[in-house]
């Protein structure tokens, strides 16, 4: 008893998160594996035989292959040299930038696609303006292939440069300037030297990008999923008409249809590893890469900046290319924003490319009418109260594994990456199934919907708080507040939590913002829970009852204010640093 | 560490067992017996519904008029109205899922997924004596059909005008190459009015609800013009100026755009159209409030409630059957299309309809392999 005792203490801060994690992700995603070789109690391939003698899901495997190609290639082609100057910048600028991509990465779903329809759409701003000018021009259709792949781009270039960023600090300036001095052009240096040396975490980044284009499901629901004709076969919209047009069997079909995503899945993940070791292998294979580095972004770093990084190489010669890719940038990100915000102030907007009059009645409506406030209401504290009860759990947990067990660390590296690759609307459905199994009384309410965002939001959290404790040094400061006496408790609330405030508060924004927005998972666990974008979609999507677009276009902007806002405050606070996952070890 | 390993284990087995315990306990069910006013008095405190906002069906008037008449005070609060936006494979799952611990004891449901209810046991075994006013298919246990919708086409004339394009009078205008991407429709198979429009296509095509050829075919045609359904917006705009849904749904929009200025006119295809029925279901599980349920089950095919439906702008369902059709009152269908438009329009049997063989149709036949 006394051994096991012992085994326990090594083990109980990471306890309450381990178990949240075995039964509401790991349990659930085992036995959607298992039940989609079961039929009518015994094992079978059934189902797997129809899905694959089905045209259908082969042409939705390959349209949303192609998608994910498509995006993961156009965002590697913007992205890396965005993450290069965006590197090299002063750290204010930095900060900036880092804070508008942090927003506009999670600014996904049911409000993103409204903003491509109000902006791009048949009678979208864009769309008015150029016609206004007299140019015939037709966009392509919301439900189009085109029409998603811009639209995912909005999220997922800014998610490729977070994640190419701390690769961009393995390039060190010296090493141009002895190029250089070897009279090497720039793009020699670049061609022989620098992308060499990047290319495997390009590469990774591209199939990081690549795997989330395939699991997304918000955006395409609302862009393409109720099209009566169809043009865009999608996995993940598959999986979602199955659910909706069958309650007998079709949750045992949109099961086996999710084993094909978890397998493009791992597949991805394996082979971002593979690369990115074979990246860290050119210095000398040690600091293995750790979690996949979405956030890292928002990290702070290990060690201090370089002073190199604010002197930056490319700025002398390269401004015009710096000011041109960063100016299509911000109009890229920053149309459908003006689309949003003339929208909401528009009385009527008909055929110009400006609203016809405008009125601020909109916000007042809408800030009136007790459906969108009650959506406000309860995503804002769905949101807030995930985000609590993540850092509750993930603050002991990395202490645990940081101070006391390093086992502990391999556990919560191990399952931070499930959340990570797995499509959201998979982790749904897992846990539909699941809690169908053994509490089918929590279906459809709050605590099971509040479980489901902590095992989606704890590997952001997680990758954050471990980077601060790394930072702060916790296993000494720890050891020194033992010396002085304190107990465990008083070690992390008085000496560790202080010394962790910027890993806090950007796990507790990145937390906050995948949950205000999200809607693959609600809409299979508890779509009767009225959240933004549930009432989003309901706006948008059920024209029947629809009061018009105004609503949602003053919410989804309030929401963008509101992500935005706070991630400036945190990315003032982080000083737009970078966690730099390779360089951390080359530095020392 | 295999100490811990097994006495973790042991606590998961309890866990697992006590939970699959709880699940698999044999939850009571809903009878056929009669109601008990007196008990259903207190359970109007506290019974919720699904899918059944104030403003779908007026079901907000019909518990309110129907608890001032019965019990003497309005049970239509605020919280009894739950998953107002659910659809309706979802409503039955809930139902199946919750059965521990349920949720709502009825729900709005397209007659479509009865069948799927059916499968999955979830409707109770009561139907109200009433209920034989109604033909065989439409109802039975567990369920009573509502109101009907027809599918019809909203035409916006202003834009028609506007652009020198004529207004589609019949199924078949509707395949004029002019209208390429105008016509906007709901989902087959998922929606309902999706659903129904495309029963009222064949049928109008010379199908029949088990040869679908002729709807086929008509629907192949079609797919150059379709869209994705309107909204008000999109409707007003001109992106969508042809909008097919239920005939209540277009009513419903009508005074916004009128007040718009946008001329606009609903059109009952000349060639027919069919009537779609919503249903009523009833939770077999939801024993708690089984007095009140069964009550509200009798109560909707009254004449005063089926008159409430028709306020809504739907036709209710006993208006539109058997020899001798519930004459609705007149100020109850001051939002009604002119009765001679409905002339063609025909009752079809709904439950017949299977939702994911529509959509393998659909998918399959009509949009073609890929």
């Amino acid at each position: 008893m006394s051994s096991l005792a012992r085994r326990l203490s090594g083990w109980i801060g990471a306890l309450p998160l381990l178990a949240v994690v075995a039964l509401f992700l790991i349990a659930p995603i085992g036995v959607l594996l298992a039940r989609s070789f079961l039929v009518a109690g015994g094992f079978s391939l059934d189902i797997w035989a129809d899905l694959l003698a089905s045209p259908h899901t082969r042409t939705a495997l390959l349209t949303s292959i192609a998608l994910g190609a498509t995006c993961a290639f156009v965002s590697t082609l913007i992205g890396t040299p965005l993450a290069w100057l965006v590197s090299r910048l002063a750290a204010g600028p930095r900060a900036a930038w880092l804070g508008i991509f942090n927003v506009a990465a999670h600014f996904g779903g049911i409000g993103l696609a409204f903003a491509y329809v109000i902006t791009l759409g048949a009678t979208g701003m864009v769309t008015l303006a150029v016609r206004s000018v007299g140019v015939g021009f037709d966009p392509p259709a919301h439900d189009s292939f085109a029409a998603l792949a811009i639209t995912y781009e909005y999220a997922n270039i800014p998610l490729f440069v977070l994640l190419a960023l701390p690769a961009m600090g393995i390039i060190r300036d010296e090493w141009y300037e002895a190029a250089q001095t070897a009279s090497a052009t720039r793009w020699q240096f670049w061609r022989r030297i620098g992308l060499p040396l990047l290319a495997p975490f390009i590469l990774g980044g591209a199939l990081l990008s690549f795997t989330w284009a395939i699991g997304i499901y918000g955006i395409a629901y609302a862009l393409a999923g109720l099209s009566p004709t169809l043009p865009k076969r999608l996995l993940t919209l598959q999986i979602g008409q199955t659910i909706a047009d069958d309650a007998v069997t079709g949750s045992a079909r949109a099961g086996a249809l999710s084993v094909v995503l978890i397998v493009i899945a791992v597949v991805a993940l394996a082979g971002y590893r593979l690369l990115v070791r074979r990246g860290l292998r050119w210095f000398g294979g040690n600091a293995p890469a750790e979690a996949p580095g979405r956030l890292a972004a928002t990290r702070p770093k290990g060690v201090p900046a370089t002073a190199s990084s604010d002197a930056p190489i490319a700025p002398r010669t390269g401004n015009w290319l710096r000011r041109g890719l960063f100016g299509v940038v911000a109009i890229f990100l920053g149309l459908p924003l003006s689309a949003l915000a003339l929208y909401s102030v528009a009385t009527r907007w008909t055929d110009h490319a400006l609203p016809d009059g405008y009125t601020l009645s909109h916000w007042l409506e809408t800030f009136a009418d007790a459906r969108a406030v009650s959506a406000i209401l309860t995503s804002l504290s769905l949101s807030t109260v995930t985000t609590l009860l993540t850092l509750a759990l993930v603050v002991p947990a990395v202490y645990w594994a940081r101070t006391v067990n390093p086992r502990v660390r391999v556990a919560l590296e191990t399952a931070a990456a499930i959340p990570f690759a797995l499509p959201f609307l998979v982790i749904g459905l897992a846990l539909l199934q699941f809690s169908g199994m053994v509490t089918p009384m929590l279906q459809g309410t709050y605590p099971l919907l509040l479980a489901g965002y902590v095992t989606v939001t704890f590997p952001f959290v997680y990758w954050a708080i471990d980077g601060a404790m790394a930072a702060a040094g916790v296993e000494r400061l720890s050891q020194a507040a033992e010396a002085c006496g304190a107990s465990r408790r008083q070690a992390i609330v008085r000496v560790v939590l202080p010394n962790i405030r910027v890993g806090l508060a950007s796990g507790a924004l990145l937390a906050f913002a995948t949950v205000i927005g999200e809607y693959a998972l609600v809409s299979v666990l508890a779509s009767s829970i009225n959240t933004i974008p549930v009432w989003s979609a309901h706006l948008l999507l059920d024209h029947a009852a629809s009061p018009g677009f105004a609503p949602l276009a003053v919410v989804t902007l309030s929401v963008f204010g509101l992500l935005l806002a706070l991630a400036l405050v945190v990315s003032r606070l982080t000083r737009g640093q970078v966690l730099r996952e390779a360089p951390e070890a080359l530095s020392q | 560490m295999t100490t811990v390993r097994r006495s973790l284990q042991r606590a998961m087995f309890v866990l697992v067992v006590a939970l699959v315990g709880a699940a698999c306990g044999g939850a009571a069910t809903i009878g056929a017996s009669a109601p008990d006013a007196t008990a259903a008095a207190t359970q109007a405190q506290t019974f919720a519904t699904y899918a059944t906002p104030n403003g779908w069906g007026n079901y907000g008037e019909q518990f309110t008029t129907f608890c001032q008449e019965k019990f003497g005070f309005d049970c239509n609060r605020p919280e009894r109205s739950q998953a107002e936006d659910i659809l309706s494979a979802e409503e039955v799952q809930k139902f199946d899922a919750e059965k521990n611990n349920p949720g709502a004891i009825l729900a709005d449901v397209g007659i479509s997924f009865i069948p799927q209810a059916e499968a999955v046991h979830t409707l109770a075994d009561y139907q109200p004596p009433n209920a034989s006013l109604l033909p065989d298919n439409l109802h039975g246990p567990g369920w009573v059909a509502t109101f009907v919708g027809v599918p019809a086409i909203l035409v916006n004339v202003s834009f028609m005008e506007a652009h020198g394009l004529p207004v589609p009078h019949s199924w078949a205008d509707l395949l004029n190459p002019a209208y390429a991407h105008m016509v906007g429709l709901s989902k087959v198979g998922v929606s309902g009015s999706g659903t129904f429009s495309f029963v009222a296509m064949n049928l109008a095509a010379g199908g029949t609800l088990d040869d679908w050829a002729p709807g086929i075919a008509y629907a192949k045609q079609l797919v150059p013009n379709l869209t994705s359904s309107a909204s008000i917006e999109t409707f007003e705009k001109g992106d969508v100026p042809i909008s097919v849904r239920f005939d209540f749904n277009h009513g419903s929009w009508m005074q916004k755009l009128t007040e718009d200025g946008i001329n606009a006119q609903i059109i009952i295809p000349t060639e027919g159209s069919v009537y779609g029925a919503s249903t009523l279901m009833m939770n077999r599980y939801d024993v708690a409030h089984q007095d009140f349920g069964k009550m509200f089950m009798e109560w909707v095919l009254t004449d005063e409630a089926q008159a409430i439906f028709a306020k809504f702008g739907a036709r209710p369902i006993r208006s539109v059957v058997g020899d001798d059709p519930l004459v609705v009152p007149d100020e109850a269908r001051a939002n009604w299309l002119p009765d001679a438009d409905y002339a063609n329009v025909q009752n079809v049997d709904g439950s017949k309809i299977d939702p994911s063989a529509i959509t393998d149709i659909w998918e399959n036949q009509v949009l073609g392999g890929g």
